[in-house]
């Protein structure tokens, strides 16, 4: 029986006990990250030759991307059969096999167990016992799938195929911004103060964007009077939140009173530097926004010219870790790279516009301590989880989030 | 990899970061202690000399709470101008690429 009951008036309200409950966190293990998703893994741009390997994580589940030859990547549960001591240990590496430190036990890129030491004994004497059948010992292994160079697997066997599990908006700019050759420029992580959902829900909330980041505002890089909308995946469950920077019409909103961005006229003339502004239109398209999750922790990023995948990986109640990986692309000249990694500064840990983002959620969790059985309203736009064409000032996203959640959760 | 967690390479860059942080940016009041040993020249620059020192930075709360948060070597180019010495770069490579929360303050 779950600690929590989910309010009468449905998904918007979030009942405080979600983020901070242990017996949530274990079920989530369960229920979640080894239930019918598909989680993130890694990019296939990290892992170009045969024998090349990047750790992930689904969950608190470990797990090995690697590629065993071209045109195949193998996703394995980072535990030895034997005892369960990780293969690998090192977040990245080329290797031709998997060789466990414990008793050298041996698996192939695939998983397959190909030998333990020790297996006839020693002259003769000890060894394997007869029951022992190496075929029965392989790791265990993620379902995979590969859209546009993104690496996803899942742990479960009822998890449906990826375009019904995203919805084919989503596929779409999944291929519009991860549709050709990519390079990586580089990847960071940050301890995040709080739950996992926390995180997840401030990606899918656009209503905090141009108010929690004054930066965003007044930098008129995301402004809700900016044309824009919000695109629902599958389900309510994943979303991509868009805007076109060159109809802006919101000086009149963003000036009134009430807004903290407004406050900062700092930038009324601008950015004295123009690295961040000196922007062109990757896709030809206008839209120089769009944030995109995967249900239940992943974001592909387009801010402007700086693109990046994120995911939540949870660490507990109330900690976090948020991993990124920037990239570019392979054809991208001198001036592209130079411009991509100074719009980086948008960001990360020091982003100027993602830095709050690391500790709202921290704040939120010591806000709603003490009273776990009260919950969070999330009224704007409605009560649904049907986009409002056009329009971004809604939670529809958020409330999408915890359709999902409460789906697979049971709550 | 060429991603850096923050860059500026102009003046103007660094007033727009110094700025952003005092008037836009929202963040938890800290400040930092840094602790630095092993100061060392390793070369010349066309215009001076490059030296490479070792730092630990401690950051504290305002509440109180303390944490061990950077460890890592600033690597600097160092110029004299009209008789004094001035930092022309100064690049901070971290030990880890986890960072607790956020970096607002530049280390
Ligand atoms: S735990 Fe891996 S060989 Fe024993
Ligand atoms: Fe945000």
């Amino acid at each position: 029986m779950m600690p929590v009951a989910w309010p009468k008036e449905g998904v918007r309200r979030i009942p405080f006990a979600v983020y901070s409950r242990p017996e949530i966190f274990e079920s989530e293990q369960t229920a979640i990250f080894r239930g019918p998703i598909w989680h993130f893994l890694g990019l296939e741009a990290q892992i170009p030759d045969v024998g090349m390997y990047v750790l992930a994580q689904v969950g608190e589940t470990p797990v090995i991307v690697v590629r065993e030859a071209e045109g195949k990547v193998n996703a394995l549960v980072n535990r030895c059969s034997h005892k369960g001591t990780p293969l690998a240990y090192v977040p990245q590496g080329k290797v031709s096999r998997f060789l466990c430190i414990y008793h050298n036990w041996c698996f192939g890129l695939n998983g397959k167990m190909i030998s333990a030491a020790f297996e006839r004994g020693v002259a003769g004497k000890g060894g394997m016992a007869e029951t022992f059948k190496k075929e029965e010992h392989g790791l265990q292994k993620l379902r995979v799938h590969i859209c546009n160079g993104l690496i996803f697997g899942t742990l479960n066997d009822d998890t449906p195929p990826f375009e019904e599990y995203v919805g084919a908006d989503l596929i779409a700019n999944i291929k519009r911004v991860c549709g050709k050759p990519l390079r990586i420029l580089g990847q960071y992580s940050q301890r995040l103060p709080s739950n996992w959902k926390l995180y997840i829900e401030n990606v899918k909330d656009p209503y905090h964007a141009s108010i929690l980041h004054a930066f965003n505002g007044v930098m008129k890089q995301d402004r809700l009077t900016m044309e824009g909308g919000i695109v629902m995946g599958s389900r309510g469950w994943s979303h991509i939140s868009y805007s076109k920077l060159s109809t802006d019409r919101g000086d009149a909103v963003y000036k009134g009173k009430e807004l903290r961005s407004a406050e900062v006229t700092a930038y009324g003339h601008g950015l004295r530097d123009t690295s961040m502004t000196d922007i062109w239109d990757d896709f030809g398209d206008g839209i120089s926004m769009t944030i995109q999750t995967i249900f239940p922790n992943f974001v592909l990023q387009q801010l402007r010219n700086c693109l990046a995948v994120r995911t939540i990986v949870p660490k507990g109640t109330h900690e976090a870790e948020l991993r990124w990986i920037a990239f570019g692309y392979d054809d991208d000249d001198e001036r592209k790279l130079k411009g991509r990694l100074k719009q980086a500064n948008m960001m990360g840990p020091a982003g100027l516009i993602a830095m709050e983002d690391g500790m709202i959620g921290g704040l939120v969790q010591k806000g709603i301590a003490g009273d776990l059985d009260k919950a969070a309203v999330v009224e704007m736009g409605g009560h649904g989880i049907e986009p409002i064409p056009g329009s971004r000032v809604s939670e529809g996203s958020v409330r999408g989030f915890w359709t999902g959640y409460r789906a697979l959760m049971g709550l | 990899m060429p991603l850096s967690i923050m860059l500026c390479d102009n003046r103007a860059m660094l007033y727009d970061r110094v700025e952003a942080i005092e008037k836009a940016n929202v963040f938890e009041p800290h400040y930092y202690r840094h602790i630095l040993s092993d100061s060392r020249t390793v070369g010349d620059s066309p215009d001076g000399i490059r030296a490479e020192t070792s730092f630990m930075c401690v950051r504290t709360m305002l509440d109180g709470r303390m944490t061990l948060f950077a460890a890592g070597v600033f690597h600097d180019e160092i110029v004299s101008e009209n008789g004094a010495c001035r930092f022309r770069s100064r690049t901070v490579v971290l030990d880890a690429s986890q960072v607790d929360t956020l970096i607002a303050i530049p280390l």
